[in-house]
């Protein structure tokens, strides 16, 4: 599955759980589920029926991604996501997740923790070590 | 301490909380991470990694502040140390070296002692030879100490252990040992009431209290033998004799086994976490005599005796904590709740009581009439049970329980008083010798107190005592002496 960040984790698994909880029902689904998150099931499905089975499958194989942390100082529009989603995927892995942090106190440049190791390249960081 | 961002850019490394219990907390990530590592949440708490897993480390924590899942941790690169030094002496601090009492701050040596230290081989160790005065008639007459030794104080509670305790820390302080009380999750009154009475008898100048009461984060109170240990091995390093109090490892227990519980860790018997007996063995190996080489040190070997407590429920001596202890100490003293509820003060039973190195810290003389009297105290209990049954008594059988009761008598002391060992073996001779048959208890005993208060009290009386004991070699010379 194409995921590049926790957050589209968070809304695929959310919509794992609503179809499963709902699988009976027909009305009103489109509303409960977000569409992006929908698609990216439809997707994954790539055209088979979208059954329990599968769901609990796609669940179990999305759960424990692994994430990188990433705190920058501005959100990121979705061009640079999907570079910095590109480089992660051909420099670590395919299936790394961006958990993306908003901090607009580091100024610039971004802080980096993937598998308990911390980088800070953040330009407040810089600036103090100038002082 | 520096703060969190410090840490994570020294470091390098960073966890993430994935759950948190009362006492715990489960940290992912800090692949580096070593056993024992002080670790700092982002909200500014403290803790430290207890257990490694594969791909978590439990962190023991060290405060009560609020943690929640996903709140990131950085690692220290320090283990737990705590400040040292002889500034602590006279206060009472927690298990991190924070002051509790009296206000202030206390300069401290700029070095600190890591908290878990292993204790010394075998080779810096020298058998117990020197005795140690607790000041109560009956354990320094029939179940005596010597400065290096692991005695288990153990009973039911309220049967005078703690007094016992105080009294013994009390002698010991006016002798000149450094003494560290180690209050385990006690109640913040009782904790009060300890300080009280060393302040009002003047000797806080050589007790650190290392207090936890039971409103504290479990991990304060888990770790609070360790840093009264750990402060005592600094002065033992100073070539001083130190007394550490460990004021109760059953309450100690139970709450590892809490800690343990919540970190999900396989339980053993009673629930008790496997590794209980290694934990405690581990603090009562920090106790013994050792060999210093301390420059300026007062003397060339320094001890560390240790009194753990242990609580017993119903007098039932075969508790698991109870038993492990027993078997990593030298001997136990039994406070019996039975011959508390008789008015016996201190309730010790000295058939029950042993102690494995103290007599060999005796001088001979105190050795022979160490033998003397349980001998003849377990022929006196022997004889009352007969004289249950109603048997007609011969004369030799009728002194021999006057006798008895005269030292049974004697050896009933207020919580308060400290006795000589030298006034105490002068007045026992003088039992053996007869000299109360007469009188009633009463009377007898009104006069024991009278002799010991004279002896503390008038110098000359005193020096003709010490002279008379200190000179005889044995017991049947003493009492010629005595009779003369």
């Amino acid at each position: 599955m194409n995921l590049k960040t926790k957050e589209e984790q968070q809304d695929v698994l959310l919509a794992i759980d609503i179809l499963i909880d709902n699988r009976y029902k027909t009305k009103n689904l489109e509303r409960k589920i977000n569409p992006r998150a929908y698609q990216l099931i439809k997707v994954e499905a790539a055209g088979r029926s979208i059954s329990a089975g599968f769901l609990k499958d796609l669940k179990k194989q999305i759960a424990d991604l692994p994430a990188l942390s990433l705190t920058l100082a501005f959100t990121p529009g979705p061009e640079t996501l999907d570079k910095i989603s590109l480089w992660l995927k051909e420099n670590i892995g395919q299936d790394i997740l961006i958990d993306l942090v908003v901090d607009e106190s580091i100024l610039g440049g971004a802080q980096v923790a993937y598998q308990g190791h911390y980088k800070d390249y953040s330009l407040a960081q810089k600036l103090k070590k100038i002082n | 301490m520096r703060d969190f961002k410090y840490y994570l850019d020294k470091m390098g490394e960073v966890g993430f909380v994935e759950s948190v219990t009362e006492s715990n907390a489960i940290v992912s990530g800090l692949p580096s991470i070593k056993p024992t590592e002080v670790v700092l949440f982002e909200g500014g708490e403290v803790g430290v990694s207890l257990f490694l897993n594969r791909d978590s480390t439990e962190v023991l924590r060290l405060g009560k502040g609020r943690i929640t899942p996903g709140q990131r941790v950085a690692r220290t690169g320090e283990e737990l140390t705590v400040p040292i030094g002889k500034a602590f002496l006279g206060s009472v601090v927690d298990c991190l070296g924070r002051l509790i009492s009296p206000p202030g701050a206390i300069k401290a040596d700029s070095r600190r002692r890591i908290l878990d230290m292993s204790s010394p081989g075998i080779e810096s160790r020298i058998s117990v030879r020197r005795p140690l005065e607790t000041g109560v008639a009956l354990v320094d007459m029939l179940v005596p100490l010597g400065k290096g030794q692991r005695e288990l104080v153990i009973g039911d509670r309220k049967t005078g252990k703690t007094s016992f305790l105080l009294q013994t820390v009390l002698r010991q302080a006016r002798q000149g040992t450094i003494c560290l009380y180690g209050a385990v999750g006690r109640k913040q009154t009782e904790i009060k009431e300890i300080k009280d009475f060393f302040s009002k008898n003047q000797v806080m100048d050589k007790i650190i209290l290392v207090a936890s009461s039971a409103h504290d984060a479990t991990g304060l109170i888990y770790l609070t033998p360790y840093t009264a240990c750990a402060m005592a091995e600094y002065f033992r390093d100073l070539g001083l004799d130190t007394l550490v109090v460990l004021d109760d490892l059953t309450t100690h227990a139970k709450f590892y086994r809490e800690i343990c519980l919540l970190a999900r860790r396989f339980p053993g018997r009673d629930s008790y976490p496997v590794d209980i007996f290694f934990a405690h063995a581990g603090i009562l190996e920090k106790g013994g005599n050792f060999r210093t080489d301390a420059p300026g040190g007062a003397s060339s070997e320094a001890s560390i005796t240790i009194l753990p407590v242990a609580q017993t429920a119903a007098q039932d001596l075969s508790g698991y904590i109870q038993t492990n202890l027993m078997s990593m100490t030298d001997g136990h003293i039994y406070f019996d709740s039975d011959l508390f509820a008789k008015g016996r003060r201190p309730a010790i039973n000295p058939f029950l009581s042993v102690t494995r190195v103290g007599r060999q810290a005796q001088t001979p003389l105190k050795r022979e009439i160490n033998r003397e009297m349980m001998a003849f105290l377990t022929n006196y209990e022997k004889l009352q049970s007969f004289v249950h049954f109603g048997a007609e008594l011969t004369e030799e059988a009728k002194e021999i329980l006057l006798r008895g009761e005269r030292i049974i008598d004697f050896f009933e002391q207020s919580e308060a008083s400290s006795w000589d060992s030298n006034i105490v073996v002068y007045v026992l001779s003088l039992i053996w010798k007869g000299t109360w048959q007469e009188k009633t208890s009463q009377e007898a005993k009104k006069e024991f107190h009278q002799l010991v208060a004279k002896y503390q009290t008038d110098r000359k009386f005193k020096k003709k005592v010490n002279r008379i004991v200190d000179k005889s070699e044995s017991f049947k010379e003493l009492i010629k002496k005595i009779k003369s």
